[in-house]
């Protein structure tokens, strides 16, 4: 008896032995792992912070160097206007802008990377911008074999003194700079505006005034600001609205109005939904309730229809919105819808200002996308007057290594809200095509495109 | 009982070390997705693929550059036979095993500014309706336009905080294919804010003074002003 019980004794003490050395065992496993998750965490930690560092200073580097670009930019551009003004040399003056036209660029480009976080430096940005376009014109004037005459001259002058005024600005700022400013901390708060956005936009006193540049080019208000010239009618009221979007759209299962726009273009717009379930945004314009845009998302799966048939839905679907007469004057297939554009035409004329942009369905064979700002800002009656110049003599300013394959008499908007009476070559050179745009009356190559082939089908360039 | 509790505690330590892990590499975002940038082939490429899908005998219709369901049947026949992803569209990899190209061999355009329109159009505004993806699009080139902001898609894209997606790392995720169509068509002129230079969420904006722009149209949760 007493021998088991000490045998038992025995086992138990053993087992309470085991127990324990077990749990020590446990313990220092454990009290192991935290240390070295610990000190692993650690090391991570640091390494990440090292590296953060790295980031940021990395991060400033670039700020630094590209507010240094935009000091040199404006100081350069401010030393060729002051060479401009000084010169009576065409040639001159015309690579002095050029090459001011870049300096601005490059400084609109620096500023564009600075972390400036509210519209307070908008003014500087337009100016710079407005520099650039302005100065690009005039260069372009003289390339055409005109000269600087007084107006252009004064208005230099005027835009001399603002320059001046920036550079000076920016030079004081450059102080401020050399007592080890760091932009990433001065801009690292994310609010309206931070602390870097209002030390730079200071650099800009009250008595700076940028003069406005009357000019038609890159960033010229009127260009950027363009009337909208072919609305016509009166008033219509939400229910002749929604009559309008009938008549273009047969199918529909339910039409709403949703609210206005009221901008460049004052419109009603729709929700619409088709019989088979897909939804459109239909845009009507209040005077005259023309339909403006119609916007959509559908997915294509396989093409039922051709090309020809898409441009007939295309053509239709203009028609039934008044507006006739329409020639597609340029296609591209992508994921099995067809973006087709149509000018109207007078006398055979092609009216490129006023192309209408439709996106049709080839699955389902529905209009899914309409655009006809273009059509609406330009369209008025124009006298064309006749070409001076004929088809034959226009096509001897091509050059004779390209392939005519097509030729016609357009009306083209080119640069900055110009107009101009063309004969268009479309000619072919190595498999790669060409459209050539040659004035009808001087006979001055005005514009080529070219077109791009892309995996997504064509496009102009 | 102890050893258990002692289990207990390592596997909190670790899971508190992981999550630790996985807030620092939040950031992050995984782009290497190798998403397909459209799935359309033009009438050229289509009757390519019919001539191919023809010789081999999947295809019986006429050679007429229409993908249409014959053509489409086709595709996916051969797909399913070469143990493709039948889904009848004929991406790089379906192209390469029919052997036929689908990308033009000389003077190829790039799709960086689509590419870069529609992951600003996904980041910034993917539960919008249609039309206002469209109209964020629009927005970013009408900016290219003005004189008042950079004059490039990227320059106006990344100029900084002028969008919060781009701002807090979104940009980086891949936009779907409304996104991209929305940027497709805002590429081509579509515009329904008519030239609109801000947006702005009125429920969430806190920026005072762009509530002094005009505003234009409001489409979904944007607010959209000039």
């Amino acid at each position: 008896m007493n021998r088991d019980k000490f045998k038992r004794n025995q086992t138990e003490m053993n087992e309470k032995e085991r127990k324990k050395t077990g749990a020590i065992i446990g313990l220092a496993i454990t009290v192991g792992v935290l240390s070295a998750s610990t000190l692993g965490l650690g090391i991570a930690y640091g390494m990440k912070n090292s590296q953060a560092m790295q980031y940021e200073i990395e991060l400033e580097n670039v700020y630094q160097r590209n507010y240094y670009d935009l000091v040199d930019s404006i100081n350069n551009a401010d030393t060729k206007i002051s060479k401009i003004l000084a010169s009576n040399n065409s040639s001159y003056q015309k690579k002095m802008l050029t090459e001011l036209s870049e300096n601005a660029k490059d400084a609109q480009g620096a500023i564009s990377t600075l972390p400036i976080s509210s519209s307070d430096f908008v003014e500087n940005v337009r100016f710079i911008n407005q520099l650039s376009g302005y100065t690009s014109t005039l260069s372009e004037k003289i390339a055409k074999g005109g000269k600087l005459d007084n107006e252009d001259k004064k208005s230099l002058s005027n835009l001399h003194i603002s320059l001046t005024q920036l550079k000076n600005n920016l030079n004081k700022f450059s102080e401020k700079m050399e007592k080890n400013y760091k932009i990433i901390e001065k801009s690292a708060n994310n609010k309206d505006i931070n602390n870097f956005t209002s030390d730079i936009s200071k650099i800009k006193n009250i008595d700076t005034d940028y003069p406005t540049m009357i000019y038609d080019g890159p960033f010229a208000d009127s260009v950027v600001n363009k009337k909208v010239k072919g609305v016509q009618g009166e008033k219509i009221s939400i229910n002749k609205g929604y009559d309008n979007i009938k008549k273009c759209f047969k199918d529909i299962s339910e039409l709403d109005y949703k609210n206005d726009t009221n901008g460049k273009f004052n419109t009603y717009n729709y929700s619409l939904k088709t019989m088979d379930k897909q939804k459109l945004y239909v845009q009507v314009t209040k005077l005259g309730g023309d339909i403006l845009t119609v916007s959509g998302h559908v997915e294509s799966n396989i093409q039922n229809i051709n090309i020809e048939r898409a441009i007939k839905i295309a053509s239709d679907f203009v028609r039934s919105n008044g507006i006739e007469n329409v020639d597609c004057v340029w296609y591209v297939v992508l994921n099995n819808q067809a973006y087709i554009n149509l000018a109207p035409k007078i006398n055979n004329i092609v009216l490129y200002p006023d192309l209408i942009k439709v996106k049709v369905d080839m699955e389902n064979s529905n209009v899914i996308g309409y655009d006809a700002t273009s059509y609406y800002t330009n369209h008025v009656a124009r006298n064309l007057g006749k070409a001076s110049m004929s088809i034959s003599d226009a096509q001897t300013k091509v050059p004779s290594e390209f392939n005519i394959k097509n030729k016609r008499l357009v009306l083209a908007p080119l640069d900055y809200n110009r107009e101009v009476l063309c004969y268009e070559f479309e000619g072919e050179k190595e498999g790669v095509t060409y459209y050539f745009y040659i004035n009808a009356n001087t006979g001055e190559e005005e514009n080529i495109l070219k077109v791009l082939k892309t995996n997504d089908g064509s496009k102009l360039m | 009982m102890k050893k258990k509790v002692f289990t207990l505690l390592l596997v909190l330590v670790m899971l508190v070390a992981s999550s630790v892990f996985v807030a620092n590499n939040f950031i992050s975002t995984d782009s290497s997705s190798n998403a397909v940038l459209t799935v359309a082939t033009t009438t050229s490429q289509n009757r390519g693929i019919q001539q191919r899908l023809k010789e081999l005998g999947y295809y019986k219709g006429n050679v007429d550059g229409i993908y249409g369901n014959k053509t489409r049947s086709a595709v996916i026949a051969f797909q399913k036979a070469n143990g493709l992803v039948a889904d009848g569209i004929v991406g790089k990899k379906t192209a390469k095993v029919l052997g036929v190209s689908i990308s033009s061999d000389n003077d190829t355009g790039n799709n960086s500014d689509l590419y870069l329109l529609a992951k600003c159009v996904y980041a910034e505004a993917r539960g919008e309706s249609y039309e206002g993806q469209v109209a964020v699009a629009a927005v970013i080139l009408n900016r290219v336009k003005s004189p008042d902001f950079p004059n490039t898609i990227a320059g106006v894209i990344y100029q900084p905080w002028a969008f919060t997606a781009v701002n807090d790392g979104q940009i980086n995720l891949e936009p779907d294919k409304t996104a991209y169509s929305a940027a497709q068509d805002a590429l081509n002129g579509w515009d329904p804010t008519y030239g609109c230079l801000y947006y702005y969420n009125a429920s969430t904006a806190t920026s005072k003074w762009i509530f002094t722009k005009t505003t234009v149209v409001t489409i979904g949760n944007h607010v959209f002003a000039i």
